[in-house]
């Protein structure tokens, strides 16, 4: 049972580029700020921070969350990092909201940082050590060999063509556009991802977020704080995470079974049984196109192997049935990992309070949206439902 | 801020190693072990009686990154709610009652280990968690910054090198009783400074040593506890907090971050003073340290001289990690295992008589300025 409403009252973001000059502390200080600044607080007011930051090995800070408490306020409060591989960013906030649900803080600011490119020659070679060390890193084996397995399996099973996923990227970048942060927002073509660079083969560049600088954060009160501060609060209702085995050669990579299990504690918390009709909308981890559909399709929001077909109708548009990312998600925003999840939080927060300008979804009639995240070895799912 | 009405407790710890080198346990065969032990002690299957798992690992010390991954299969965890809180145990501990009261889980597992002996160069790993752009390039060790606070706390507090030494022999004294100490030693003061200095005034035995251990502890809610007839350790308040490291302005003689965490920690028990404590486990990962954070939490000199003098609580009996070993990120939960089996009259040789109540105290160790506190009875 769970015992304390938790509201988000506050939020904001950097701009998502290659290669910010600000700091990581400089990042999470001027996210922090906005959040506070929209909130209409100050640290004053908060008691405890939540920081959320993927490998220490891209900022090449050992216990990177020390690093970067100053900037995110931590000083003089209760200050915590939490870590689950790339689901991070989603889960930053659910940390956030047991921090405050657990009634002993009545405040929590939530920051989400990443830096990833002080790593040379490319972020991608922090990802050489997320590997196990006796039986895949002989293999030379990359993050991109086993997404393109994945996305294999799952185009094998339901029998996917790659201009099928390809719209997953038309539409995000395209979304992207009316994103004041994003860093690749492009007017591109299904020919356009089809004909871009092959990286390994299904993936081609387009399929794919790049890497970026950025920090986004959130302002999670009580419900007694948030009578103060606004007379419209947006809640957190539901939060789910899941971590499956390490050995993720063991299982059938055609569905993330982990993030059915995660969706549905986050679910059961939130009173949804059908989260199709329930949710109005939905930012979905998308640091690959074919994964907006395989997470859709693990979150309950489509069938398994419909995913495609809903893009392809339409449905998951800005304007469509069950909007999926009208942020621009990761392939048009940005992916600073940490940062990226938390900017989702922050876009549904914004499209439930009615502030996200040229990207609202429904006439600013939502009132129930999700944000997922994903990590690891393909074994982490994050998930948290907000309604207003 | 809330108290803890709600009561927590820990019913059952497990833990393997505790020498300066396992070589026949590898990082995940120590987790297995410990876990296997702190279930079999609090009588769970984790597969069906845990809600959550919080590990505190940091990933340069593990030589893998989102080590998070690493750990569900050894634990029991896989296809469960489990994630890294990298931080000490306390801070750690925090988030797992939070995971109670919050009403997400009754049964929560907290696990932290260190693999040490398997770093090959501590030092540079140390470094690279100084902040990077204006103390990094000064090129100083952990161990320098460490001697300059030291000199600022013996500069600030009237503390001398006689004062440590009574705390450090007395410390390796106590050790030769824990069998869970790999440094106990029957040491003079004159063969302390006469074992080298590391870098003035911090000299060579002032270090706690390297050591290798795994540490699980299982919390349950005080109503699944009274359900399934388990006697928790409680804990009646835990908290910690952050202040700036005294290269970035802090204070050389109070550490900010005990003073406040131990605060809460005893709003939230509704207790008052050390004298409440039957034994206080201090963070001692540099012989001064210890004597620092108890000039933090004391609220006046009759009170730190009273404790000091050893006429009050028993401080860290099992002979610390001055004793034990400096075990990274298990440091903090080496000393809740301590005060649990404390507490649960299962201390062996280093037993306390009567012991009912206990304060942890933790510090995130070079350069932070992190730290908790939490107390426990029983």
């Amino acid at each position: 049972m769970i015992k304390r409403r938790v509201a988000v009252v506050g939020a904001g973001m950097t701009l998502f580029r290659r290669r910010m000059l600000e700091t990581g502390r400089e990042l999470s200080y001027e996210a922090s700020k906005m959040a506070l600044d929209s909130a209409g607080m100050t640290l004053k007011d908060i008691e405890s921070v939540v920081i959320g930051t993927a490998p220490d090995a891209f900022d090449g800070v050992h216990m990177k969350g020390e690093y970067l408490l100053e900037g995110a306020g931590g000083i003089g409060k209760a200050n915590s990092r939490v870590y689950v591989g790339g689901g991070t960013g989603v889960f930053t906030p659910v940390a956030g909201w047991w921090h405050v649900a657990s009634g002993l803080f009545d405040t929590c600011l939530v920051v989400g940082e990443e830096k990833m490119s002080p790593l040379h020659p490319h972020p991608q070679s922090a990802f050489w050590s997320i590997f196990d060390h006796t039986t895949e890193r002989p293999l030379g084996v990359t993050l991109l060999w086993i997404f393109a397995l994945e996305m294999r399996r799952y185009m094998h099973a339901h029998n996917v063509k790659e201009e099928d996923i390809a719209l997953v990227a038309v539409k995000n970048k395209m979304n992207a556009l009316d994103h004041p942060c994003a860093q690749v927002a492009a007017r591109i073509t299904v020919d356009d991802v089809m004909n871009s660079e092959k990286m390994v083969w299904p993936v081609k560049r387009y399929d794919v977020s790049p890497p970026s600088d950025g920090a986004a954060a959130a302002i999670l009160v009580s419900e007694e704080v948030a009578r103060k501060f606004t007379d419209d609060p947006v809640w957190i209702d539901g939060v789910g995470w899941n971590v499956d085995s390490q050995y993720w050669t063991n299982r059938d990579l055609y569905y993330p079974a982990y993030l059915e299990t995660a969706a549905k504690m986050a679910y059961k918390m939130a009173k949804i049984e059908n989260p199709r009709r329930q949710l109005d909308f939905a930012e979905v981890y998308d640091p690959f196109d074919y994964k907006e559909l395989h997470h859709m399709e693990g979150l309950l929001l489509a069938k398994k192997g419909e995913a495609p077909k809903l893009t392809k109708e339409g449905v998951t548009q800005r304007n469509g049935d069950f909007p999926v990312n009208p942020s621009g998600g990761l392939l048009g925003v940005g992916n600073p990992i940490a940062a990226a999840g938390m900017m989702k939080v922050c876009e549904v927060y914004w499209q439930l309070k009615g502030e996200a300008g040229r990207r609202q979804v429904k006439g600013n009639k939502a009132e129930r949206g999700l944000a997922q995240a994903w990590g690891d070895l393909m074994q982490v799912g994050t998930v948290l439902t907000m309604k207003r | 801020m809330a108290d803890m009405a709600d009561r927590i407790g820990i019913i059952g710890a497990g833990y393997e190693g505790f020498r300066p080198v396992i070589s026949d346990l590898s990082t995940r065969e120590l987790m297995f072990e410990a876990a296997s032990k702190a279930y079999d002690d609090a009588s769970i299957d984790p597969r069906k009686d845990v809600g959550s798992y919080i590990c505190c690992t940091e990933d340069f010390w593990e030589g893998w990154s989102i080590t998070d991954e690493m750990v569900p299969d050894q634990i029991g965890a896989a296809g469960r709610p489990l994630c890294t809180v990298p931080a000490d145990a306390v801070t750690g501990l925090g988030n797992a009652v939070m995971h109670i009261l919050s009403g997400i889980a009754e049964v929560v597992v907290l696990e932290a280990h260190s693999k040490s002996a398997d770093v090959i160069d501590k030092d540079a790993v140390e470094r690279l968690a100084q902040e990077p752009t204006i103390i990094r390039p000064l090129g100083a060790s952990s161990d320098a910054l460490a001697a300059l606070e030291m000199d600022g706390f013996m500069r600030s507090t009237g503390y001398d090198h006689d004062d440590i030494n009574d705390f450090l022999v007395s410390s390796k004294k106590r050790a030769l009783k824990n069998t869970r100490a790999s440094y106990g030693a029957d040491l003079s003061a004159e063969e302390v400074e006469g074992a080298g200095m590391i870098s003035s005034p911090l000299r060579r035995l002032d270090k706690a040593p390297f050591a290798e251990a795994g540490v699980v502890l299982v919390l349950a809610s005080e109503s699944w506890a009274k359900r399934n007839k388990r006697d928790p350790v409680f804990i009646d308040g835990v908290a910690w907090s952050s202040s700036l490291p005294w290269f970035d302005g802090g204070d050389f003689g109070v550490a900010g971050y005990a003073r406040d965490s131990y605060l809460k920690a005893m709003n939230r028990a509704g207790l008052k003073g050390l004298d409440s404590f039957d034994i206080i486990e201090l963070d001692d990962t540099y012989s001064y340290k210890a004597l620092q954070h108890l000039h933090s939490l004391a609220k006046s000199a009759a009170e730190e001289t009273r404790v000091l003098s050893g006429t009050g609580p028993a401080i860290n009996p099992g002979g610390g990690s001055l004793g034990v070993g400096n075990l990274l990120e298990a440091s903090a939960i080496h000393r809740l295992l301590e005060c649990y089996l404390q507490l649960t009259r299962k201390a062996g040789p280093v037993q306390v008589k009567g012991a009912e109540r206990a304060l942890v105290q933790s510090w995130g160790g070079i350069p932070t300025a992190t730290g908790g506190a939490a107390v426990l009875s029983r």
